[in-house]
């Protein structure tokens, strides 16, 4: 039976500055599922691009990008203001929908650790949303931490198990985060499922360009989405390289953070 | 089954049977903290006047499809609100949650808010409701705040031809009252262009103040607002809802670092109540910032039309 496992690449670059009005350096960044060691088809959903500029101003729309395949070339003659391709919001509350629904074996369990990176304690946890496939009945499966906190804490309770009785099919993981705590300092975010297998390949501690604080596993990018697809994302080989070039063309240096999310296809849970 | 008035033999119902078999359903709850509530003893949210919790009273099915929690703050830190606050929630027949989870883990949904000068909010309405012609569709709005007392707003029933799916939008304008009046908005044939078949999908506010304190977003929190279907059976029992619980989609002028902390919990799959069935969704405060705080919780479904009031 085909299963999908959620993943998530990051990468960080520095895009040097073309200087005010002028054009800038095209810098290329490759996404592709290889890195997080999977051959297979694979399910792109969204792409997030994160600008920070050098200063701390903001970027408006002149970061420029393009798409494409490192097999095929890009889809565009020229690159285009970031905005132009942004076609869903940022979520208020970190909730990520997985482009297909991940299905996990009856009595299987799911771990993770949460570490909140606000400078206010606040009461943790995650909440996985998903159908029991037996009966389809609606079934969370969630842990919580009973006190308020910003230190890092595991979730391994009882709730993260799938029932005896039925598999289950989740279809988003949220964590208490609003948007705008997130600026600076990152909730990280580290899930695993059966066998230890970690869903997001991304340096758990990046040291942050200035201005970011700690960059970490974030379930949800901090900015708005660009979708691959509106409901089903772009079904690729795992060989397909996803290739975005930035140009930045203000009068600063900037570091750009590009988030992949979507699934795997496997043939086991 | 509710039978449409003008259906016959040759005008096939809309999208199957379930039109006319289903229908809206929302219930509002409402929990109360004290000032020094923390640490607090677990609080039920309370659906009716005998401290009921959200049950199933109809001799009808109930499918569940959302449930949601918000408060007016708007700051997440200056005030409580359901930033700090945790949920525990119980069908009649199974677990739903059955340990302290922070409320806002619960969001499954995408963008609520949108910062924009255009300040309207939407109502989805859980299925569709199918209006015939000739009937009226009637709804009442109860202004709660002096701010926004004397406000016009446009209301706009958005829907489709149930046969060939033409879009139809109808609006009315109305000024809302003195805090706690209400006013009624009615659609009806007294107008220009009558009402024709339609199966009204949303229902649109759109709001006259923008960016004058408090800001547009705080509309949905001051409205109260009750539906009168001319068919089937009532969506609320005649009670009013807050339209902020109602509302899909906020839009207006934030200011900075403020926010209406909202979350929509939607099962993929509806929690059925059968009759007598019940919710419930209870709350605890996990810390106390010396303010009293209300919180509230809509229980949002549909419900099968095999009664009629």
């Amino acid at each position: 039976m085909k299963n999908y496992l959620p993943f998530a690449q990051r990468e960080i670059t520095p895009v040097l500055a073309g200087g005010a009005g002028q054009t800038g350096v095209p810098t290329s960044v490759r996404m592709d599922s290889m890195a997080v060691g999977h051959q297979g088809r694979v399910v792109l959903g969204d792409v997030n691009v994160y600008v920070v500029l050098a200063d701390g101003s903001f970027a408006g729309n002149r970061i420029l990008m393009r798409m494409g395949w490192l097999s095929k070339g890009y889809l565009l003659e020229r690159r285009l203001p970031v905005g132009a391709f942004i076609n869903k919001g940022r979520p208020l509350v970190s909730t990520w929908s997985f482009p297909r629904p991940y299905r996990l074996k009856a009595n299987a369990r799911l771990r993770a650790t949460l570490n909140a990176g606000e400078t206010t304690a606040r009461y943790q946890g995650i909440m996985f949303n998903g159908v029991r496939c037996e009966d389809r009945r609606p079934m969370m499966l969630y842990d919580g931490n009973e006190a308020e906190s910003t230190a890092l804490l595991p979730f391994n309770g009882m709730n993260l198990y799938a029932p005896t009785d039925s598999d289950v099919e989740l279809y988003s993981v949220s964590i208490p985060e609003y948007q705008y705590s997130r600026a600076d300092n990152a909730t990280a975010v580290r899930i695993w499922g059966p066998g230890n297998r970690e869903w997001f390949k991304v340096q758990p501690y990046v040291a942050a360009p200035a201005g970011m604080g700690n960059y970490t596993r974030w379930i949800d990018p901090p900015g708005d989405l660009i979708e691959m697809e509106r409901h089903r994302g772009w079904e690729v080989d795992s060989d397909e390289t996803l290739l975005i070039e930035y140009e930045n063309t203000t009068a600063v240096n900037a570091v750009i953070v590009t988030t992949l999310r979507g699934s795997l296809e496997v043939d086991h849970g | 089954m509710v039978e449409p008035l003008n259906r016959s033999a040759e005008r096939a119902m809309p999208l199957g049977d379930e039109v006319a078999k289903w229908f809206p359903w929302w219930r509002q709850g409402t929990v109360t903290f004290a000032i020094g509530a923390y640490p607090g003893a677990p609080t039920r949210f309370i659906f009716g006047p005998n401290n009921d919790p959200c049950q199933n009273n109809l001799d009808a099915r109930l499918r569940i499809s959302e449930i949601r929690f918000a408060n007016p703050r708007v700051s997440r830190d200056a005030q409580p609100s359901i930033m700090n606050q945790a949920v525990r929630i119980r069908h009649t027949r199974y677990d739903i949650i059955n340990q302290w989870l922070p409320m806002t883990t619960l969001q499954t949904e995408d963008s609520l808010q949108y910062t924009g000068d255009s300040a309207s909010s939407v109502v989805h309405l859980p299925t569709p409701y199918y209006l015939q012609r000739g009937q009226t569709f009637f709804m009442e709005l109860q202004s709660l705040d002096a701010a926004v007392a004397s406000d016009i707003i446009t209301v706009a029933l958005r829907g489709k031809d149930p046969i060939n799916g033409t879009p139809i939008v109808m609006s009315k304008q109305v000024t809302l009252p003195v805090v706690n009046g209400r006013v009624p908005v009615a659609f009806d044939d007294n107008r220009d262009s009558g009402i024709r078949d339609m199966l009204i999908t949303d229902v649109v506010f759109g709001y006259e103040r923008v960016n004058t304190a408090p800001t547009s977003l705080d509309y949905p929190h001051y409205i109260n607002v009750r539906f009168k279907p001319p068919t089937g059976p009532l969506w609320t029992e005649n009670v009013w809802t807050r339209l902020s619980g109602l509302c899909s989609y906020w839009g207006g002028v934030d200011a900075a670092a403020t926010y209406r902390p909202i979350v929509i919990y939607r099962p993929k799959t509806p929690h059925i109540l059968y009759f007598e069935e019940a919710l419930k969704i209870e709350c605890l405060q996990v810390s106390d910032l010396g303010t009293e705080l209300t919180s509230w919780c809509w229980v949002i479904g549909e419900q099968e039309g095999t009664h009629v009031r």
